[in-house]
C-alpha cells in the first residue's frame, strides 16, 4: 500500500505523485519524502530531529531547508501557515499533519485515475529526451508480457530521471535488477540495468571491477536476446566511454543505434560529449545546438550546452541555458541541486561572486564528491561542515571522474597556504600519502 | 586507487611530493600523468590535470613553469578562469609575482 488520501487528494509514495480533481502534481523526492512522513505519522507532532534525520540522514544542511520544503508543500496543497488546514507549524518544536488521512489499496483506485495516473508518466517521459528514458516506454519492438517487471522498469526509469542523487541512482539499479529477476528475458531492462551501472561506476559510486564487468554483462545480455536493440547498442557504447574510456570504440558502437529514431537525440548527445572529450568543442556545440532547436524544453541538454560555454568562456549564454534548465527541470520536479551550484559557479567565473557560490555550496545539499575539488581553498568550510556530520575517523577520499583527492591532502594544501611551516602539514601530508598508496584504507 | 596506472592518483600523488619538497619527483610523475591523457584521447580530463599540474606549479613558486601553463590552458577551451586566478589562494601569490 503506498497510496494516502486526504481532503480532496490523493498521495501515492512509491512515484511521489499527488493527485487532485484529475491534476497530478509530481513532488519533488524531497517534498514527497516530507509529506510521506507526515501523512503516516497519526496526525502526531512530528519533530524537526526526526524529519531532517529522516529526509537528509547525515548529510549536514541549513536550517531552512526543511521550512523551505514545508513552505514547498503548502504551496502546492493550497495551504497556509498562518490558518492551516493541512500542516501546523509547532515553533521550534516541528510540524503537524492536521487532515485525516486514509491509506488506500492500489486496487482500489478508481480505473480512470490509474489510467491518468500512466498517462501522465507516459507524457513525462515522452517529453524527456535527455538521456535515453524516452525509449523503452515507446519501442515497439520489445514485447513485454509480465507487467510486474514493465513497472520496476518504469519506476527505475523514474528514480534515473528525477535526481542525480547518489541515492536516485541506486534505487533505480534496484528496479532494473528486480525487473530482469522477474522476466529475464525483458532485453530494454538488461540495456537499462547497465547503462545505470556504467553511470554509477564513473561517478565514483561504485568503482569496482565487479561494477563494471557487471554492467557489461548486462549490455551484452541485453543485444543477446535482441541484437537489433538500439537501447543495448546504447547500453554497450556507454560502457565503452564512461568505462573503459574508449571514445573511438564507443563512437563505432554508437552507430548501431542510430536506427532507432526515438534515441536520435541521446545519440546525438552522446556523440556531442564525446566530441567535447577530444576537444572538437565547435563540433560538439553544433551538434548540441541542433538537438536543442528539437528539444528546447529538455533540461540534460540545456545543461550539457551550458557546461560547453561554459569551457569556451561564454559566460552569458551558460547562465541563459542553466537558467532555462533549473525551469525545465522544476516543470518535471527533477532536483535542481546540481543546476543550482552550476549556476553559481559560473557567475562565480564570471563576476568572482564568491557570495553566490558560497551561498550555493552552503545550502545545496551535493553529493560530496560534486563540487569542483581543485576549489576547494576556497569554500573550505563548506566542505568541513559536510564531513564533520560523517563523523570521519579515517582518510576521506573525494573522487569523480577527473579527480582523487584525499581530504588530508586537501587539509594540507590549505594549511600551507596559511604557514607553510605548519607541523600539522607534515601529518597532513605523511597521512595522504599513505592514503593514496593504499585507497582507502589508510 | 591505482598509482601506477591512474592518472589522477598520479597527480594527487605528484601534489604530496610537490609539498613535501620532492620537487623533481613531483615533475616527474606529474608529466607521466599528463603522458597518459593526451589533449586529442580525452581533452577534459587533461584539462584537470593541467590545472592540477599549475597548482603544483603554484605551490612549488616555480614562476615561469606557472606562466608557460597557464598561458597554454588559458588559450585553450577550460574552467580556468581569470577570477578564479585572481581569488582562490592556490594562485593568488604565485599569479601576483607573474603580472610583476
Amino acid at each position: 500500500m503506498s497510496e494516502y488520501q486526504f481532503a480532496d487528494y490523493l498521495f501515492n509514495s512509491k512515484n511521489g505523485t499527488l493527485f487532485k480533481a484529475g491534476k497530478t502534481t509530481n513532488l519533488r523526492a524531497k517534498n514527497a519524502q516530507l509529506l510521506f512522513l507526515l501523512l503516516t505519522s497519526d496526525n502526531q507532532l512530528c519533530s524537526k530531529e526526526t524529519l531532517y534525520s529522516e529526509i537528509w540522514g547525515d548529510i549536514v544542511v541549513q536550517e531552512s531547508s526543511l521550512s523551505k520544503s514545508i513552505n514547498e508543500l503548502r504551496i502546492i496543497l493550497g495551504d497556509s501557515a498562518k490558518n492551516p488546514v493541512f500542516i501546523k507549524t509547532w515553533p521550534k518544536k516541528g510540524y503537524q499533519f492536521l487532515a485525516t488521512v486514509n491509506q488506500v489499496e492500489s486496487k482500489q483506485l478508481p480505473e480512470s485515475m490509474m489510467k491518468k495516473t500512466w498517462l501522465w508518466i507516459f507524457a513525462v517521459f515522452a517529453i524527456i529526451s535527455g538521456l535515453y528514458f524516452s525509449y523503452g516506454i515507446f519501442s515497439t519492438q520489445q514485447t513485454v508480457n509480465d507487467n510486474s517487471a514493465k513497472d520496476f522498469y518504469l519506476l527505475g526509469l523514474d528514480y534515473q530521471s528525477r535526481s542525480e542523487d547518489k541515492s536516485y541512482y541506486f534505487k533505480a539499479l534496484k528496479q532494473y535488477q528486480q525487473a530482469v529477476e522477474v522476466n529475464s528475458e525483458y532485453a530494454n531492462a538488461w540495456a537499462q540495468l547497465s547503462i545505470i551501472q556504467s553511470i554509477i561506476y564513473s561517478k565514483a559510486f561504485d568503482k569496482t571491477d565487479k561494477r563494471a564487468k557487471a554492467s557489461k554483462r548486462a549490455a551484452i545480455k541485453s543485444l543477446e536476446l535482441q541484437p537489433d536493440l538500439a537501447l543495448g547498442h546504447y547500453a554497450l557504447a556507454s560502457w565503452h566511454y564512461l568505462i573503459s574510456r574508449d571514445h573511438q570504440k564507443a563512437l563505432q558502437i554508437i552507430k548501431n543505434a542510430e536506427h532507432d529514431s526515438a534515441l536520435a537525440t541521446d545519440v546525438q548527445l552522446f556523440r556531442a560529449a564525446i566530441l567535447r572529450r577530444q576537444g572538437d568543442f565547435d563540433k560538439s556545440l553544433a551538434i548540441m545546438n541542433s538537438a536543442f532547436i528539437e528539444n528546447p524544453r529538455t533540461a540534460s541538454l540545456a545543461d550539457s550546452l551550458a557546461i560547453t560555454y561554459l569551457m569556451i568562456g561564454q559566460y552569458d549564454s551558460a547562465i541563459a541555458l542553466l537558467e532555462k534548465a533549473r525551469l525545465f527541470a522544476r516543470e518535471r520536479s527533477q532536483d535542481t541541486a546540481r543546476l543550482d551550484y552550476r549556476s553559481a559557479l559560473v557567475l562565480y567565473f564570471k563576476d568572482a561572486n564568491l557570495i553566490s557560490l558560497l551561498n550555493a555550496i552552503n545550502t545545496i545539499v551535493l553529493p560530496e564528491n560534486q563540487p569542483h575539488i581543485l576549489l576547494f581553498n576556497i569554500f573550505e568550510p563548506a566542505y568541513q561542515a559536510t564531513l564533520s556530520a560523517k563523523a570521519v575517523s579515517q582518510d576521506h577520499i573525494f573522487e569523480n571522474q577527473n579527480q582523487v583527492y584525499p581530504l588530508s591532502l586537501l587539509q594540507a594544501i590549505n594549511l600551507h597556504l596559511q604557514d607553510p611551516q605548519s607541523r600539522n602539514k607534515k601529518v597532513l601530508l605523511a597521512k595522504a600519502e599513505t592514503t593514496i598508496k593504499n585507497g582507502c584504507k589508510a | 586507487m591505482d598509482v601506477k596506472h591512474d592518472p589522477r592518483v598520479m597527480m594527487s600523488l605528484a601534489t604530496v611530493y610537490a609539498l613535501t619538497q620532492q620537487t623533481k619527483a613531483a615533475y616527474k610523475l606529474a608529466q607521466t600523468a599528463l603522458h597518459i591523457y593526451p589533449r586529442k584521447k580525452d581533452a577534459i580530463a587533461r584539462m584537470y590535470l593541467e590545472i592540477e599540474l599549475l597548482q603544483i606549479y603554484a605551490l612549488t613558486d616555480n614562476n615561469d613553469a606557472f606562466e608557460q601553463l597557464r598561458s597554454s590552458i588559458m588559450a585553450q577551451p577550460s574552467l580556468l578562469s581569470r577570477n578564479w586566478l585572481k581569488l582562490d589562494p592556490v594562485w593568488q601569490n604565485i599569479s601576483h609575482k607573474a603580472d610583476k
